[in-house]
């Protein structure tokens, strides 16, 4: 994709294993530089901006995205698999309905923090928020199913 | 997250527990307070501390009923229900209270209690105004200056982490048992983490039932996905189902006058036998459908089913049964709710959950404590070179100063204006609890400007001797004082100042042992204090422990 022949283009953009970077560009008078600039030694073809290139990846298993995103994944993901338990639970527990709503919601904290420390203890934060969704999901096929 | 199960745990529990610390600090303490709401809401009120107090008389009954139900027809006749109050264990007095009908805009009418004198002739009606217990135990899960739904979040989400932050930290505590032996005294940041490690799993059982069962008392709100499911999103089913004697009836509009309440003592005698009667609620009062519904004392039981005997108002007819046997499910709940609020609970169990309580402060205070310390230590280097130590830092022990050493003071500074603010004063109730917060205020403002380990010794200092001295304010304002109420076995009010004076006590020892390690360790901190902003900084609570090498050998991130 590089291409080293730019001369007549203002803007280049080459990329390498690098990153990305905007193109030398030469400026014919200096018409283009703000005034104050205007007097003072200044070539502008060495200028090179560098600007990062993303890896995504990367960016993703980085520390505070994967913190953050664990702590969404246990916090909304792991009540999402709290309350389809809790709601599950309700429905299939073989006493009363006012017994089985009371133990499910009872026990359903302990699913809650269940969820968060599996949310945190597995290798990677997507694999946390693709678990809880997918137990949930199960769960809440199971309600539809039993109602 | 980390490579192991158990670095990912340390993490969890480190940051998990620094996030919410200071909520959980004031739930905690608030909570821990509130095991004697009745004992300080009957402090609060000196009114009643002479010729009211008396002890339930099961002969009296007839003519107190009579008494009342005269009382309140004659004080109280547009009420929206009246409720005879008799003595408990906890509440030894008698009293006539009222509900008004609410002024629009107001979601319930104000509440008007009148306490009987012992000899029954005249009303006790100008108590002052004072949320006293009450206070402390809105405060620990409605917190304050925010409307409690928006509170009661915040605090199940508070409530949630702590969770996390004991499963984590046993999965972390690999030496469960021995450490639960080792103390090691004056070894700096070491003695934090056996402080914090002892307080943790010596009441840990305690620690995890209150939390867990905190999270029960509001489960309807945080989780109320059975309800969902199994009635449809119909609470009011649930909880008619769940709870049968809580029933509102309407009232049909046809007036119809009420019988004697005494008369339905045989009947209530028939199912209950001899157990104390604590309340009498007559509702839909001189109307066709008033209901009258006895309560019981139920103060020693473990469960607290609450279920009333339920009469007309009318025909005297009973239209409840004596309950019958709670189904598993009902008695498991309402099991842990008593755990949680400790209403069964005898005067040294009740001690020993206030202890248990009291190790909770202390295992969240030692915590962030650890925390700051190792932060500083981290930060050493670059503080010694005349670097302010980092924005984290300085935060975590601003609040550390601010709720550790500023909620003893500011609980003392409430206790205070109750006695101290003119009993007239319009709001007078809520100005007990803006003292509250002010000190707490003022506290963080000392903590903005000098978190030392002389800001600690004056906050400390303070509390210390305001505890000390509430024996003294109760004599001074109080017909009765502490040695009158040991004489006439008023143990809830003698018991109120004699646990002040331990506390204050208590508060005293901590100063003291902060003076002694301060010139202890002055010396050997001095040149990095002096280098550090022109020595205008002491050294501070974590400076004293900054060269411990052990602790960040031991523990992970």
């Amino acid at each position: 994709m590089g291409s080293s022949a730019h001369s007549g283009n203002l803007y280049t953009l080459n990329a390498n294993e690098n990153g990305y970077h905007l193109g030398k560009f030469k400026v014919e008078s200096q018409q283009f530089l703000p005034n104050q600039h205007r007097h003072q030694p200044f070539h502008l073809e060495q200028i090179t901006v560098v600007l990062p290139n993303i890896n995504w990846r990367a960016f993703i298993s980085s520390q505070p995205i994967n913190i953050m995103s664990r702590s969404f994944a246990a916090i909304f993901a792991g009540y999402l698999v709290a309350a389809s338990a809790c709601g599950l639970l309700a429905l299939i527990m073989p006493l009363s309905a006012a017994q089985s709503t009371l133990t499910a919601m009872m026990l359903s904290f302990s699913f809650y923090a269940a969820a968060a420390i599996w949310a945190f203890s597995v290798r990677t934060s997507w694999q946390a928020w693709r678990d809880l969704l997918l137990i949930s999901a199960i769960l809440y096929i199971f309600i539809l199913w039993v109602n | 997250m980390k490579e192991t199960f158990f670095r990912s745990m340390t993490w969890l529990h480190t940051w998990v527990g620094l996030l919410v610390c200071w909520v959980l600090l004031l739930v905690f303490f608030a909570g821990t307070v509130s095991y004697y709401r009745y004992e300080i809401s009957l402090w609060t009120k000196p009114e009643i501390h002479s010729d009211v107090l008396q002890a339930y008389q099961t002969d009296n009954l007839v003519h107190q009923l009579q008494e009342g139900q005269a009382y309140l027809s004659a004080h109280a006749e547009n009420a929206k229900d009246w409720r005879i109050n008799f003595p408990t264990e906890r509440k030894p007095y008698l009293s006539y209270s009222w509900q008004t009908h609410p002024e629009p805009g107001e979601r319930r009418g104000q509440f008007i209690e009148h306490i009987a004198h012992i000899d029954g002739q005249d009303m006790v009606t100008d108590i002052r105004g004072s949320r006293g217990g009450n206070f402390f135990y809105r405060l620990h899960f409605d917190l304050h200056y925010m409307p409690a739904k928006i509170a009661r979040w915040i605090v199940g989400f508070c409530t949630m982490f702590m969770l996390l932050a004991l499963i984590s930290g046993i999965v972390i505590h690999k030496r469960i048992f021995k450490d639960f032996f080792s103390f090691r005294r004056n070894k700096g940041g070491r003695s934090w983490l056996d402080a914090h490690n002892i307080s943790s799993v010596l009441a840990l059982p305690y620690h995890l039932m209150i939390t867990y069962t905190g999270l029960i008392t509001l489960m309807l709100m945080y989780m109320p996905w059975g309800v969902i499911t199994a009635y449809e999103g119909d609470a009011r089913a649930f909880r008619a189902e769940l709870k049968p004697g809580r029933e509102q009836v309407a009232a049909s509009g046809t007036p119809a006058p009420l019988i004697q309440l005494s008369t339905l003592l045989p009947a209530v005698k028939a199912s209950w036998g001899n157990t104390p009667i604590k309340q009498v609620v007559i509702s839909n009062i001189d109307d066709e459908n008033s209901r009258i519904s006895f309560y019981q004392n139920t103060q020693q039981s473990v469960t607290d089913l609450r279920i009333p005997l339920i009469f007309s108002g009318v025909s005297g007819e009973q239209l409840s049964q004596a309950s019958d046997t709670p189904s598993a499910a009902h008695a498991t709940h309402d099991t842990l709710m008593s755990l949680h609020t400790a209403r069964f609970a005898e005067p040294v169990l009740r001690l020993f959950f206030f202890i248990c309580g009291f190790m909770g402060c202390a295992m969240i205070a030692t915590g962030t404590l650890l925390w700051a310390v190792k932060i500083r230590q981290k930060q050493q280097k670059l503080i010694k070179q005349g670097n302010k130590p980092s924005f984290g830092l300085r935060l975590v022990e601003g609040l550390n100063l601010t709720f550790i050493a500023g909620l003893p003071l500011a609980t003392g500074a409430f206790f205070y204006a109750n006695r101290l603010l003119p009993t007239q004063m319009a709001d007078r109730a809520q100005w007990e609890v803006h003292s509250f917060f002010a000190v707490i205020f003022l506290t963080a403002v000392l903590a903005y400007f000098d978190r030392s380990l002389t800001s600690w010794r004056r906050v400390l200092g303070l509390s210390a001797v305001a505890f000390m001295a509430i024996p003294l304010l109760n004599w001074a304002t109080s017909s009765q004082h502490l040695f009158q109420n040991i004489a006439s076995h008023q143990w809830a009010l003698a018991g109120f100042d004699l646990l002040s004076l331990l506390i204050g006590i208590a508060l005293w020892f901590a100063r003291r042992k902060l003076a002694q390690t301060h010139t202890k360790s002055s010396n050997r901190v001095a040149a990095s204090a002096s280098r550090a902003n022109k020595g205008k900084r002491v050294p501070t609570a974590s400076a004293k422990v900054a060269s411990d090498p052990e602790l960040s050998a031991k523990e992970g991130e």
